[in-house]
């Protein structure tokens, strides 16, 4: 009952989305109020809509009905409810359902905050989301129904993927996808301008946040995936360049690029075109990730042959909105006219270098990922393109970004002088290269990796200090201090999140440069040397969860004598999948994971244990959380809030008084 | 009774090795961190974006002692050759017999049919009793003599002739391929090029006027102040 509910709910809002689409459109061309005023309650309704719609599908999978195939199909009565719940999108159907539920979130958010856009810009910009919705709800009725039932439904489910019955998995798509689908507001916001013919501070402005929480969002979730592979997948790697990973990495850095080129089309009214461009890109990417993750051409051409039903949908998806605003862009870009004129040497500068290289890197991606499809769809060869493709080509950009951002953020706007920008940042500099020196003094052996990592990472990290310290003007400690205090939120999140980028930069280079590995078989009492620990295998028991078997290992890790770590690593089997999973146990403190993992048993009564030290390790997803809390820090600055109520407060505004 | 089948399934089905496995290592740490660098620049061919050190495969596992024979083997072929480089100067006659019994050992190691050619040699090195020191330090100059990178190119060519050019995670820069590499630069040079035409054009415009009338009264109506 309730999953006809559901299913009925969603064709409903199908409905709604057709009319939050034509009529503000219409209505705004027209300029007809009335028409254009739909949109509001539309999108909220649509919202409400596809919410009772997931909740239904969720009340299947928590009540266990496996009178649904997708229950079925993806679910156990043994599971724990946490897992049910999550089970509902750890499968395509329910995915796309989530996907949907947070566009259409997204849309009413934009109908309920943006009630003092201008009214034909705000019509335009929920039409446009109400087209968006039209063509993901079609896809999940028409391609991907999660409401269909069974004939004969049987006694149990099949269960889920063991490798996806895990926290840091479970909640990793709902960022993802509260990140990707953002960024169709930033779209939206594009298309609308376009269709405006009109890009100001102000549209910069009302952009700029949802792209922020977009990308909030994104780094969450790409965090959150490599947080799991770290420890799930058994020997803790943090980034494969997987075409998963890249489909996901694309947009980030797109949404990374088009966060900055808003700022100068917001405070300097250039660089319109490009931003709107790179709004359509970003959320191009997005629908291209969720086209290359959900139809399985990557993996091979046949796969996707197989079942095209899917791929071909969203591949049109994929092509109406990206051709259609590319279309749209190239007959209006040209109405957007730019007005701040700006020095070849200028904060306005630095920030378009930015936008190239975060632009060129994000490409270089792309076709590194769709190379070995495309080698072999026009030359038949059939090639691999893997991380060492990757590194070598990607690490120089990254280099570049991170030795130019300090001085970018010290240059002033429209006019500067590189001499008098940098100079504060010749300490920092000094610095800098006296610690990578240091290190590559004392490390052991010759790899440049760990000490360049250092020397980047305690340039932004000083360039970062020298930024605020820069901003909080030229008095005494107290007066820096009280500035400081009040310094805009923006500025603290801009100095926050470039600061996180240091750490992160720093955990991953010492992590690559200077992990200690051993692999070896342990026998029960006897211990073995891991750096200045040493390792003890006290022994082995065989357990039991509530789905799955499993193999525990009790390792004493000490340093000197004392204990500092006692560890049980898992190698489990779920039954009902067949498939076996490790759990490594990791120890960690700030400067370091202690990394175990317990293999087969070998004939002679030893044991397989995998034993890793990893330097910072936990840094760089610290470094990440850092640099989202900037942007969220950046969130909340007062030019978002206060633009909301003054206009509240002050309908018509004629000389509005000071607050 | 359907318990303890299910519990006995799951250990049977849990039997797939893990990445690198102690069995497989080589003695030699200088061969054994080649193999290692090599095994991450290939392919798990059955499995999705894998490398063969990481990969639990049991193709992986092939591979991974495939490769580490062909290194050995490498060594072994450069110690026969620093055997009898140190025939032909004529030694001291007990020298003499300590290195041609070294040379034998060797010549039957490579000569061996056995799947583990790791094992063999382990095992020849254990038969040479007070010769192995000897075969131990020849196994050493060899490390020395191997040029690495010309080595491990060998090793990975004889793989990549059987298994494709699949194998390589990292795609080789011949033929169409070199699209791919130069990509990145020739994208850079472009941008940049165009950014440089556009900020050059920027800086000679003359500024345009500021907002008008009715525009500024909706910033000041925005901003609230």
């Amino acid at each position: 009952m309730t999953t006809e509910l559901g299913h009925f709910a969603l064709v409903l809002a199908l409905m709604v989305a057709i009319v939050q689409t034509v009529m503000p459109l219409v209505g705004a061309h027209r300029r007809n109020a009335a028409w254009m005023n739909v949109a509001e309650p539309a999108a909220v309704v649509q919202f409400l809509l596809v919410g009772v719609s997931f909740a239904a599908l969720v009340w299947a999978f928590i009540s266990s009905d496996f009178s649904l195939r997708l229950v079925t199909l993806n679910s156990h009565s043994l599971k724990p409810l946490f897992y049910k719940i999550t089970g509902v999108w750890a499968n395509h159907e329910g995915s796309v359902l989530l996907w949907v539920l947070i566009l259409t979130a997204f849309g009413a958010g934009v109908a309920v905050f943006g009630r003092n856009l201008p009214p034909t810009l705000r019509a335009r910009v929920l039409g446009i989301q109400g087209l968006i919705g039209v063509a993901f709800i079609g896809y999940s009725l028409f391609t991907s129904n999660p409401f269909l039932r069974l004939a004969r439904p049987p006694m149990d489910g099949e269960g889920m993927n063991p490798l996806l019955q895990d926290v840091g998995l479970a909640l990793h798509p709902p960022f993802l996808y509260l990140g990707y689908v953002g960024l169709s507001v930033s779209f939206s916001f594009a298309i609308a301008a376009l269709l405006e013919g009109r890009v100001d501070a102000a549209w910069a402005r009302w952009v700029r946040p949802w792209t922020l929480a977009a990308w909030v969002f994104l780094s969450f979730g790409i965090g959150l995936g490599s947080w799991w592979a770290y420890y799930e997948l058994g020997w803790g790697g943090f980034w494969f360049w997987d075409p998963v990973e890249n489909s996901s990495f694309m947009p980030w850095l797109f949404a990374v690029a088009l966060l900055h080129s808003a700022i100068v089309v917001e405070k300097r009214e250039a660089l319109k075109s490009w931003t709107i461009l790179l709004a359509i890109l970003a959320f191009g990417f997005s629908l291209m990730g969720a086209f290359l993750v959900r139809s399985g051409v990557l993996t091979s051409v046949h796969a996707f042959a197989n079942d095209p039903a899917r791929g071909v949908a969203l591949l049109l998806i994929l092509l109406f909105f990206v051709g259609g605003a590319l279309t749209l862009y190239s007959f209006r870009a040209h109405v957007l006219q730019a007005k701040g004129v700006f020095g070849v040497v200028s904060r306005e500068s630095a920030l378009v270098f930015n936008n190239v290289l975060l632009a060129v890197s994000a490409l270089v991606v792309f076709v590194g990922t769709m190379w070995p499809l495309a080698a072999e769809l026009f030359t038949g060869r059939k090639v691999s393109v893997g991380p060492p493709f990757f590194d070598a080509a990607f690490t120089p950009f990254g280099l570049l970004i991170v030795a130019l951002l300090p001085i970018g953020t010290l240059l002033p706007w429209k006019r500067a002088t590189l001499k008098r920008a940098i100079q504060p940042l010749w300490g920092v500099l000094v610095l800098a290269i006296s610690l990578g020196a240091l290190a590559y003094a004392i490390q052991t052996g010759n790899s440049a990796l760990g000490p360049i990592g250092l020397v980047l990472a305690a340039w932004l990290i000083g360039g970062s200090a020298i930024d605020l310290w820069q901003k909080t003007g030229r008095g005494g400690l107290a007066s820096k201090l009280g500035r400081m205090a009040r310094l805009p939120r923006a500025d603290w999140g801009r100095i926050i999140a470039h600061a996180g980028l240091g750490v992160m930069i720093m955990a991953m280079t010492s992590l690559m440069a200077w992990e200690t590995e051993d692999i070896r078989v342990a026998y029960i009492g006897e211990p073995y040397p891991l750096g200045p620990y040493e390792i003890t295998l006290n022994g082995v028991e065989q357990g039991e969860g509530v789905n799955y078997f499993t193999t525990i290992a009790d390792i004493s890790i000490s340093r000197d004598g004392e204990e500092v770590a006692r560890l049980f690593p898992e190698k489990r089997v779920y039954p009902a999948a067949g498939m076996p999973t490790t759990e490594a146990a990791i120890a960690t403190n700030p400067f370091r994971d202690l990394y175990v993992v317990v293999g087969d048993a070998q004939d002679d009564g030893g044991w397989t244990i995998r034993s890793y030290i990893k330097p910072m390790a936990n840094w760089i997803w610290g470094g990440m959380i850092i640099m989202a809390l900037g942007g969220i820090i950046s969130l909340t600055d007062r030019r978002y809030r206060v633009a909301g109520g003054a206009v509240r407060k002050t309908p018509k505004a004629q000389g509005v008084p000071a607050e | 009774m359907m318990r303890m089948l299910t519990f006995v399934l799951a250990m049977v089905l849990a039997l797939p090795a893990w990445s690198v496995e102690p069995d497989e290592m080589l003695d030699d740490p200088v061969l054994e961190e080649r193999a290692r660098d090599i095994s991450k620049g290939l392919r798990c061919l059955v499995c999705r974006n894998e490398n063969i050190d990481e990969s639990n495969a049991d193709l992986a596992r092939d591979l991974r002692i495939l490769l580490r024979e062909l290194l050995l083997r490498q060594q072994l072929m450069k110690m026969e050759d620093l055997a009898l480089t140190a025939l032909e100067g004529s030694g001291q006659a007990t020298d003499r017999a300590a290195v041609e019994e070294v040379l034998t050992v060797v010549r039957e190691t490579l000569s061996s049919r056995e799947q583990r050619l790791d094992y063999v040699w382990r095992a020849a090195l254990e038969g040479l009793g007070e010769n192995r020191r000897l075969a131990e330090d020849l196994a050493q100059q060899a490390n020395g003599l191997i040029d690495v990178k010309a080595g491990n190119a060998e090793v990975v060519g004889f793989i990549v002739d059987r298994y494709g050019e699949f194998v390589l995670l990292k795609p080789t820069m011949k033929g169409a391929n070199l699209i791919l590499w130069i990509a990145a630069p020739v994208m850079l040079i472009t941008a940049l090029g165009v950014v440089f035409f556009y900020i050059r054009r920027r800086a000679s415009e003359e500024p345009e006027p500021d907002l008008d009338p009715e525009e500024q009264a909706r910033l000041k109506e925005i901003l609230g102040s």
